[in-house]
């Protein structure tokens, strides 16, 4: 699309071949004695030690679920324990080199990476630092259960502190790292670099990825790795984030030149749960040959023997270096095997014992005790000493971290809001990063933002409507929202379909190129998944996102991003992260079944996310400021067929300055006497038509726009409920599990005393959208609320009705499901 | 095929009619031509019969229950035979005009109309906003007539029920012993006719006292001649009264609406009767037509009918003039209510004695108080005397009223 880069009819018509190199499969086949004088003999020691801890944390958790107990203390454990016993060398071989500015992301899969990585950066920090972050985290709380009658080394303390805060999270304890409310398969500790675990497999990918554009946009020292296992290559996401990372416009278009710092680790067990990968389930036959599918540099893409910990090492040292040269991303297939089953619940009925047994004997951990025995660093009792102290000190904080009175759980009773306020962050902030933002020119030289000093602010003149044409629009009202905290706020990015040049498909972005540089506005690829996940890494590291999915429609394509990862990771991580993701997206028309949804509801129904749909200028501008300037992610909709609408009901019109609308109030848009009619989104001009009609009958309509249905006070509703006795709540969405029935069970219970007639909700028909020319069927349109009225309210004096609200035809619907 | 039984339509006026009281249980067998139930209208009461012989198979509705004309109210058949749904097929026959057009063709998508059969089989429904209104001012909201969809009072028809002065009751003391009547069609009906003509008319009461001594000696004849025998006193004030109506036509009158005074040739006088469900008031059409004995036989014949419930609806409209006489219960003066449009009524009192100074000194005489109550609107108070003068002649002169007739 961009004009800059010609696409040569010649050139892509020439003929040739494609060409790839090697990848390279196990090249690195060093031992221990090869390697002896590159490691410091505690150095050696330590690779084992963590290991071993990784080893008998998991043991213990296995036991825990299949046995009721660890060694001799019983404990009742209920929750997921995915392990990865057999699996450490490949985790703590990737956390050796990394240092605190080096980020993880996990899988459900993940005590490993969380404890070596964890591990790690203990190491590499002075005792200063260590002590710091152990005080303030927390309040530290954590510290000082852990210190009590403690008299080690800092280090020390600080390993008790981390795997005493991890397991009290897996137990689901307050204490835990994330207040208990991450647990096993999402546990983290951003101390220490290690982001959040995700239990969706693949889920870290694009978000990982955005963790990535974060750190190149900001020019940040570290690279991010994306934990991943071999099932996770089945998963669009997952390839969506391998394009995003890999995209040519890094190289091609932006000024900071260079590929995501990011290394795509994916720790090939041989299966995806049961299923096994190479073989039955997947093609690539070896993992790492993904990588030649996705750019040139094929991923610079290896696959290595994860159970030999210094060839692990020895590539991520490799990979490290080629990220920090800006040629990334990279891909690592790290060939390792899980001796316990998916989950401490599975018999593995996929495997024989024979398999397992096989693996079993060339166990890595087995494997790198002899070879500290065979390399004299260790004697065989001395391993034996060291993973006995490791047993006991986990069992003792093992103790610690079930004992009720020192890590008790969430008294949900007795502070009933102690998950509800995790929800939201509420912290509103102009900017959040330091600095001048970076832009091309003064705003004031945008030629969009000139144009629209011309325009009329109020849409009528006269009492008539100005041409479209001649006043602000709503789709001009979102630009000038964008443009003004583009050049207030350093860390806002916008992405998402054609924004760039193109403008987005209905011109809200038309002219921001002219201002805004690439890296911080740019085109995605048709990838929905990515766009939504690589922004809720780029907030997870403390940036803004103003991200765009073209059509609410796709959003079915974006649908984990959304509701697993946009909408939850402020609560499951206690309030540590806040999310400040304004995700834009069109409602269509005219484009039937597949272009023309309005799926609020969807996103209403999962906790954590604001719901908004203005339809007026005035409103889109002051929403979209309040949105970009929260700290929550907010799903922003938007009518196509309204962009072109101008400002009807602010008489002052469009403020050229900057205003905010509070995000849940909703707007008395027309006032009335006798009905009360309640709309989100475009459905209220039609409502106004209809409250013109019911005029002609003497009646006074009032008319509400919701605005907002997450949160949403409910105080004005009631308020005009209390007056008029009598609702009709409409919108665009079908009507079927369709918010507006949240809206009348809520105001119902609300106003029950005051109502003359019982709540009418009228939303689009539960079909699929028919072509344009009969969308007046299927949408509410403004006679709809006068037979509504007229059946279910009090009959119009001489109406007739044309459409059927009775009670029959209700039961008839729900009967057929229609 | 089972037969399907509904509510019939008595006028063409007629929305909805009281079902009062059924004879019949579901399950039991009926001939054809058996009472089924019996029904009031806005103003008689009348009994359906079954029109085949069978078995109810079902009832719709129970007892005090107002339904829409032409809904079906109860099933005949034989023992198991399929009963048809209810739950669309009225609907049908309601549905809206433009409908038919493209939304018709689907069964059940048909607009409803107003009242469904569901509200009435529920009893009467109430808003939790009216019912809450209501409550607060002591209003037993089933004597508030519903407008609200499906049957529903809604708070502007407590307001109005208000306003009209409707009655309310103060909130019973928990240990008093009170029973609690619903209204029937005929008292709602009864109430609501009344508290319209209050508030619409401006009407007033004015009184004269007729020497009846003539009349009570014209009616001693009349008794003893057998064919006379059975006119009555009332007969004769009535006969006065017609009289003085052809005389004074402005009071033989309707006031239909503001503009206009509707004076009628003819006579068609109402009768207030006194039944055991309450008052009515049958008209004898032309009344100005008959002779004192058709006139007397016609009394008696259209009050027997009203008493029996047996009046055609008919004859309970189209009043030109009203006589309420309430002489008999000992009442000597009253404030009749007009029975608007018309803009007069009648009260005739019970015979009194009284003394008045004469010429020839001191008379003492029968006499009769006529109250009678006008609209000021269509009539003033000078005319009206004069057409109580006219009936008081009348009166003073009936003996040669009635030899006037028998030429």
């Amino acid at each position: 699309m961009p004009k800059s880069l010609f696409y040569d009819p010649n050139a892509k018509r020439q003929p040739g071949e494609i060409t790839f190199s090697p990848i390279p499969v196990n090249a690195y086949q060093k031992k221990m004695r090869d390697i002896r004088a590159e490691y410091t003999d505690a150095d050696l020691v330590s690779l084992f030690y963590d290991m071993v801890v990784i080893r008998e944390f998991e043991t213990m958790m296995q036991e825990l679920r299949l046995t009721g107990k660890y060694k001799d203390a019983s404990y009742d454990y209920s929750g997921p324990a995915h392990l990865c016993i057999g699996q450490e060398a490949a985790a703590v071989g990737q956390a050796y080199l990394l240092d605190k500015d080096d980020i993880i992301f996990g899988t459900h899969r993940s005590h490993g990476e969380v404890i070596a990585k964890g591990f790690s950066a203990i190491r590499k920090l002075d005792d200063e630092t260590l002590m710091k972050v152990m005080r303030e985290f927390d309040g530290g709380k954590q510290l000082s259960v852990v210190e009590k009658g403690f008299h080690g080394t800092v280090p020390e303390l600080a390993i008790r502190f981390y795997l005493y805060g991890l397991m009290a999270e897996l137990f689901g304890r307050e204490i835990g790292f994330s207040k208990g409310l991450g647990n096993s398969m999402h546990a983290f500790f951003m101390p220490f670099g290690v982001y959040p675990n995700n239990a969706i497999v693949g889920g870290s990918a694009p978000i990982a990825a955005g963790a990535a554009l974060y750190k190149k946009i900001h020019r940040q020292q570290g690279i991010v790795i994306a934990n991943a296992g071999d099932g996770s290559v089945g998963c669009g996401p997952v390839w969506e984030a391998l394009n995003f990372a890999s995209m040519d416009q890094y190289r091609t278009l932006w000024d900071n030149k260079g590929g995501l710092p990011i290394l795509f680790y994916f720790t090939n067990n041989g299966y995806g749960m049961g299923g096994q990968t190479a073989g039955e389930t997947m093609a690539y036959d070896m993992l790492a040959r993904i990588g030649a599918g996705v750019n040139p540099e094929q991923m610079h893409a290896e696959r290595v023997d994860g159970f030999n910990v210094f060839a692990v090492i020895d590539a991520v040292r490799r990979k490290k270096e080629i990220l920090e040269r800006q040629q990334g991303p990279a891909l690592l297939d790290v060939v390792t095997y899980r001796f316990c089953g998916h989950s401490a619940s599975d018999a593995s009925p996929n495997r024989t014992q024979e398999e397992i047994r096989a693996w079993e004997d060339q166990d890595a951990l087995e494997s790198y005790g002899a070879q500290l025995v065979e390399n004299d660093i260790l004697s065989a009792e001395q391993i034996e000493q060291l993973r006995l102290s490791i047993g006991a000190q986990l069992m003792e904080l093992f103790k610690t971290a079930t004992d009720p009175e020192l890590s008790p759980r969430m008294d949900l009773l007795a502070r009933g809001d102690s998950i509800e306020k995790y929800m939201f962050s509420n912290e509103p902030h102009n900017k959040l990063g330091e600095g001048a933002p970076a832009v091309l020119a003064p705003k004031e030289e945008n030629p969009r933002w000139q144009r629209n000093q011309k325009k009329s602010r109020y849409g009528k003149k006269d009492g008539k409507a100005l041409p479209s044409a001649a006043v602000i629009q709503i789709r001009d009202a979102i630009f000038e929202a964008l443009l003004d905290k583009f050049y207030e706020d350093p860390s806002l990015v916008s992405f998402g379909e054609d924004l760039r040049d193109w403008g987005s498909a209905y011109g809200t972005y038309k002219d921001m190129e002219k201002s805004i540089p690439y890296e911080r506005l740019f085109n995605a690829p048709i990838s929905e998944s990515t766009i939504v996940g690589a922004s809720v890494g780029y907030a997870m590291l403390g940036g803004r996102v103003a991200s765009e999915l073209m059509y609410c429609d796709f959003l079915g394509r974006a649908g984990d991003e959304v509701f697993n990862q946009l909408a939850k990771w402020q609560a499951m991580t206690a309030g540590q992260l806040h999310m400040p993701v304004v995700l834009r997206m069109g409602i269509g028309s005219k484009y039937g079944a597949q272009h023309s949804q309005e799926w609020s509801s969807l996103c209403a129904h999962v906790p954590g996310l604001k719901v908004v749909y203005p339809v007026t200028p005035y409103d889109a501008k002051g929403l979209l400021n309040a949105a970009l300037s929260g700290s929550d992610p907010v799903i922003y909709l938007e009518s196509q067929s309204l962009y072109g609408m101008g400002e009807l009901f602010q008489k002052d019109g469009v403020p050229v300055d900057y205003y905010e609308i509070p995000i849940g109030e909703p707007d008395v848009k027309r006032a009335g006497e006798d009905l009360t009619i309640l709309t989100f989104g475009a459905t209220l001009y039609r409502a106004l038509a209809a409250a013109d009609r019911f005029a002609e009958y003497g009646i006074g309509v009032e008319v509400i726009d919701a605005r907002s249905i997450v949160p949403f006070n409910y105080d004005k509703v009631i308020e005009s409920v209390k007056k008029t006795g009598k609702l009709i709540i409409a919108s665009d969405a079908c009507q079927r599990g369709s918010f507006l029935n949240d809206f009348a069970q809520n105001i119902g219970s609300l106003a029950f005393d005051y109502l003359d007639a019982p709540v009418l909700v009228l939303g689009a028909r539960n079909w699929v959208t028919p072509v344009y020319e009969l969308e007046k069927d299927f949408f509410p349109q403004a006679e709809w609320f006068l037979d509504a009225y007229h059946q279910k309210i009090q009959p119009l004096q001489g109406y007739t009705p044309t459409r059927s609200y009775t009670d029959a035809e209700m039961l008839r619907r729900g009967k057929l499901g229609v | 095929m089972a037969e399907i039984v509904t509510m019939p339509r008595l006028s063409l006026n007629e929305q909805e009619s009281l079902l009062a009281e059924w004879y019949i249980a579901q399950g039991d067998a009926v001939q054809e031509g058996d009472r089924l139930f019996c029904i009031e209208t806005d103003k008689s009461t009348m009994d359906v019969y079954a029109p085949k012989a069978g078995v109810i198979l079902k009832k719709l509705y129970g007892d005090g229950v107002v339904v829409e004309v032409l809904q079906p109210v109860c099933v005949i058949g034989a023992i198991g035979e399929e009963i048809p749904s209810f739950d669309e097929a009225p609907q049908q026959e309601q549905a809206p005009r433009q409908a038919a057009e493209p939304a018709a063709q689907e069964r059940g998508q048909q607009a409803a109309s107003t009242i469904d059969e569901r509200a009435a089989t529920e009893g009467a429904r109430i808003s939790p906003r009216a019912k809450r209104l209501a409550e607060a001012n002591g209003v037993a909201y089933a004597q508030v007539l519903p407008t609200g969809a499906q049957g529903r009072v809604m708070e502007t028809d407590v307001l109005r029920h208000l306003a009209q002065g409707g009655p309310v009751q103060a909130p019973p003391a928990a240990q008093e012993d009170i029973a609690v009547h619903k209204l029937t069609k005929i008292r709602r009906v009864i109430a609501a006719n009344m508290l319209h003509s209050l508030g619409s008319t401006a009407q007033l009461t004015q009184t004269m006292t007729a020497n009846i001594s003539r009349l009570q000696a014209c009616r001693e004849q009349l008794k003893h001649e057998e064919k006379t025998a059975g006119v009555t006193l009332g007969d004769l004030y009535c006969y006065a009264t017609i009289k003085a109506l052809k005389q004074c036509g402005y009071v033989n009158a309707l006031m239909p609406n503001e503009d206009e005074i509707h004076e009628y040739q003819a006579v068609h006088l109402g009768l207030a009767v006194d039944t055991e469900r309450g008052l009515m008031v049958p008209t004898i059409f032309n009344a100005d037509s008959l002779g004192i004995l058709e006139l007397s036989q016609t009394i008696k014949s259209v009050a027997a009918a009203c008493r029996a419930g047996s009046i055609p609806p008919e004859q309970l409209k189209g009043g030109t003039f009203t006589i309420s006489n309430l002489g008999g219960m000992g009442i000597s003066l009253f404030t009749p209510i007009l029975n608007p449009p018309q803009v007069g009524i009648l009260g005739i009192g019970c015979t009194d004695y009284k003394i008045k100074k004469t010429e020839k000194g001191m008379l003492y005489y029968p006499a009769c108080t006529l109250s009678l109550t006008y609209d000021h609107r269509a009539v003033d108070g000078g005319p009206a005397a004069r057409f109580l003068q006219a009936i008081c002649e009348n009166i003073n002169n009936i003996s040669a009223l009635l030899e006037g007739e028998a030429h």
